[in-house]
This record gives C-alpha cells, structure tokens and sequence, in this order.
C-alpha cells in the first residue's frame, strides 16, 4: 500500500510540475554564477572564448547589495593549470557577503577543499576530481557532511536523450554518459548538483530543458541549473518546466541585461515560492 | 572574564570564517579555539555549523570539550549551537547510527523525509531560504529580549541540512519553518542555551541581525 501511495506521489510530481513547488513549501534560489580567470571575472561561449568583466569580488558584493540567494565562484582554468587560485578571493569576501558561497574548479583532494572551507566557502563544486577519484566523495561528506559536496557535472548532447559528461571547462570528453554518473555520485552521497549544459552556456538562448527534466526524474537531491538563462522567461521555464531547486545565471546580470529584482519580481508573478527580498 | 569576548568552538568542521566574521561586525572579540582555558574566559559561546554529527561529537569528547561546556551550560553561559551545533545540543542524534550529544535539550535529531506529509516527492538536503515564524497563537513581543528581537515574523533565513530536531519540549521553540510540510525546530532556547538550524552568517541582513541581538545578551 504504501508503496503504492509513494509511486502516485511521484508520478504526481511529472505531472503536476507547475504547483509542486507551492506544495512542498521549497523555496526557488536565484545564483550568481561568477567564472574566473587569474584575477578577473570572465563570461566565455559555450565555456570558451573568455571576456574580461572586471573583479569578481566587486560583483559579488554587488549582487549580495541586491539580493541575491546564493554566490558560485568558479575557477574556469583551474583544472587546466592543477589548482584552484581562488583562495584569497574567497577570503577577502567573506567578511563583506553573507549568503552562502559555493567554490569550484581544480579541486584535487580533501586537503584542497579544507582549505576553500576553512577560508569562506560553504560548499565546493567538484568535477574532474570526482571522474578521477569517486572515492572523493566519501572522504569529503566524512568530514565535513554531504551538504558541503556539490556534484559539478558539464553535460553536452551527442544524440537525442544522451548527454556526455565532460570536464576542464568542457574541453575533454570522458565517454561517461550523465544520467548514469548522477546516479552513482547520489549513491555515493553528493548533497546538490551544479548541472551546467555546455550546449547552452553563454548563449542567452535558454535552458537545455531537456537535460533537466531528465536528471530531476532520477535524483532527489537539490538541482542548481547553469547553462543559457539570458531572460526572466528562462528562469521560470527551468524551474516551472525542468524543476530546477536553483537557477545559476551570470551573462544576463553582469552585462545588466537584468537585475536580480526583476528576475525575483517576475518569478513571483508566475506563482514561483521564492526568497522576498526587500 | 573579558567582555565581548566570543569564543567559536573550532571542531575542524566546515566553513567558520563567516561566523567569525560577522560576530566582528559586532564588536565582538572573536576567538576560534578548541582550548577549553579559553572557553572559560570568554562571555559567550558559538558551536559552529556543518559537517557530520558523529565526528563532531567524537571530536568533543577528544578535545576534552565535553565536561566542560557541560559545565558552562550550568553556570548558564550563552551558548549560540548553529545548524549542527544546535543539532549537538540535544540528547541523540540518528545520523549514520546512534550517538549522544550534549544533552543540554531534550529532544533528538532525526532526517529529514523524502516525501512531504502529502506525499510528494521532497528534496533532501533541504537547501534553501525559508520563512521563520513565530509557534502558535504567539504575538511578535513573544521574541523581546531574545535574539529574535530584530526581526520581523515570516523573515527569510538560510537553511542546509538534512536532520532536524524532534520530540522536544514545546516551550523551547522560539521559531519553526515549514518544510514539505514537515515543522522544522528553527530556533530553540532554555536560559542561555539557543539552537538556530538555520544558518544566520549566511542569512544575510536577517541573519545578521540575530547575531547582533546574540552579540547583545
């Protein structure tokens, strides 16, 4: 019996996407995603062909001033060059932003993620490493909880309903496919997943809407979107349309295209739960 | 004893340079120790925020914590648990088996559904900003003279967690949240001994705000 009542509540939640987020009293999270180069803020197509924006830690304070529910810094030449330069940024904005922080890029071992913890990050977003050493995950949510372990998964299409999982910035192929790989890091214990299309980031065109509906299907853990949101329509679309528990964006607010208000105030119009900020 | 003087327990777990930070904001001379000497200086206490009950507990115990923030607690001396810190302040907590915590509430801690009471599917972690608000048939003035005293009802705070706090004494609840349907404990307080399961360094203005009020006592 029970079980059947638990299939219905899935079943439920396919079908009745629009209103599940009012149901669940889950609360929708606007994110600024921040890529960085060196000492810069950059904005790339389809994680290439890097722009130089300005200091990151500008903008976030900037994007903290307006509202914003959540920050992610992400060191896009981290794995390239084997480390992640993000420590002294991280520090220094810790004692100006309080919203929660999540670090990426170039994450080695336990050892790299103690110190992006203990310098302000809350959590760390982790790719390659994880490819590389699934044995990672249990390391890192042993100490520090399965909270702090975000699952960072670079997704490109090759044929319908089959996605790839890449890294470095979208640079190497791994021939893992990305439904399979969520559902092993879940087992394992990753507590969010950072899912960025590389189809569509930077493109201003949308989510892969496709891409998400296809891993909220098969995992129960939160889901922070990344990857073409150009417009307010784009986020609800991702949300209402993908379930997404988070919506990163990035190009849409630093080329103030939008701000975060509008992006709050439209969602809010389209009956989303989301954070008041006043 | 030194005036403004807080004292963040470092148990090596997760992110407390945001704690520390914000406390400064306040005028607060902040130390992050694990040396129970300092414990005893200081004013007021904080049990920082993430990581697993089970290794936070056990590394209490090795650092010889234990007694003595047991016999703070007598003496009544703020003590500010965020998130797994107020997690630690009950009795036992069901993460991964079975331990003892503190025991300075009554109460334990246990996950966090995956359905909501209607039987929905539900997102644990809970990761998110929720509304704080005040237990039934209580006016705003029920937060006077607590750390709630900056805030407005239905404020929005910062929680992640996938344990929460059950079977406790009612009269403890300062503030509960809603969760797919699921009361959540989000601040607790018997004399100086406060819980906050939400994250108030990471709750922006809100969050401040409570801190400041904690800065206060």
């Amino acid at each position: 019996m029970e079980k059947k009542i638990r299939y219905l509540g899935a079943y439920k939640t396919n079908m009745e996407s629009k209103d599940l987020t009012k149901k669940v009293e889950k609360n929708i999270r606007i994110i600024a995603r921040l890529d960085i180069k060196g000492p810069n803020l950059v904005k790339g197509i389809h994680l290439e062909g890097l722009r130089v924006l300005g200091s990151p830690n500008d903008f976030a304070r900037k994007y903290y001033k307006e509202g914003i529910d959540e920050i992610i810094y992400h060191d896009c030449v981290a794995t390239l060059y084997g480390r992640n330069s993000l420590l002294e940024f991280v520090k220094k904005v810790s004692s100006d932003i309080f919203v929660p922080l999540t670090v990426g890029g170039g994450i080695r071992s336990l050892e790299d993620a103690n110190k992006l913890l203990r310098s302000g990050a809350d959590k760390v977003a982790i790719n390659s490493a994880l490819i590389d050493n699934p044995g990672l995950i249990s390391q890192i949510i042993g100490e520090y909880g399965s909270q702090c372990l975000v699952l960072s998964v670079e997704a490109k299409l090759q044929k319908v309903d089959n996605w790839e999982v890449y890294t470095s910035n979208g640079r190497d192929r791994t021939g893992i496919n990305v439904l399979d790989w969520i559902e092993k890091c879940t087992k394992l214990g990753v507590g969010e997943i950072l899912l960025t299309s590389i189809d569509r980031e930077g493109t201003g065109k949308g989510s892969d809407i496709e891409l998400l509906k296809r891993v909220n299907s098969i995992t129960k853990i939160p889901i922070i979107y990344s990857g073409g949101i150009g417009t307010p329509e784009h986020f609800i679309n991702a949300v209402k349309n993908g379930g997404a528990d988070g919506v990163a964006i990035a190009d849409m607010i630093h080329y103030k295209k939008y701000n975060i208000r509008q992006i709050r105030k439209a969602a809010i119009k389209e009956n989303i739960n989301i954070r008041e900020y006043v | 004893m030194y005036k403004n003087h807080i004292a963040i327990v470092d148990l090596g777990t997760g992110n407390i340079l945001s704690i520390s930070n914000a406390l400064a904001k306040f005028n607060q001379n902040v130390i992050v120790t694990n040396n129970k000497e300092d414990l005893y200086k200081v004013d007021k206490i904080v049990l920082p925020g993430v990581g697993a009950f089970k290794k936070a507990i056990n590394t209490i115990h090795k650092l010889n914590l234990f007694e003595t923030l047991k016999e703070l607690h007598k003496k009544n001396k703020p003590i500010l648990g965020i998130c797994l810190g107020m997690q630690l302040l009950f009795q036992e907590s069901l993460e991964f088996g079975s331990f003892k915590g503190l025991g300075f509430l009554k109460g334990k801690v246990i996950r966090l559904s995956n359905t909501t009471k209607t039987s929905l599917d539900l997102k644990v972690p809970h990761i998110g900003w929720n509304k704080i608000e005040l237990p039934k048939n209580k006016k705003k003035v029920f937060w006077n003279n607590t750390i709630l005293k900056y805030i407005k009802p239905e404020s929005y705070v910062y929680y992640v967690h996938s344990y929460y706090a059950v079977q406790y004494k009612e009269d403890i609840i300062l503030a509960k949240s809603f969760y797919g349907g699921h009361s959540i404990a989000a601040v607790v307080a018997e004399g100086n001994t406060i819980g906050c399961q939400f994250h108030p360094e990471k709750s922006g203005k809100v969050g401040l705000n409570i801190l400041k009020a904690f800065s206060n006592l």
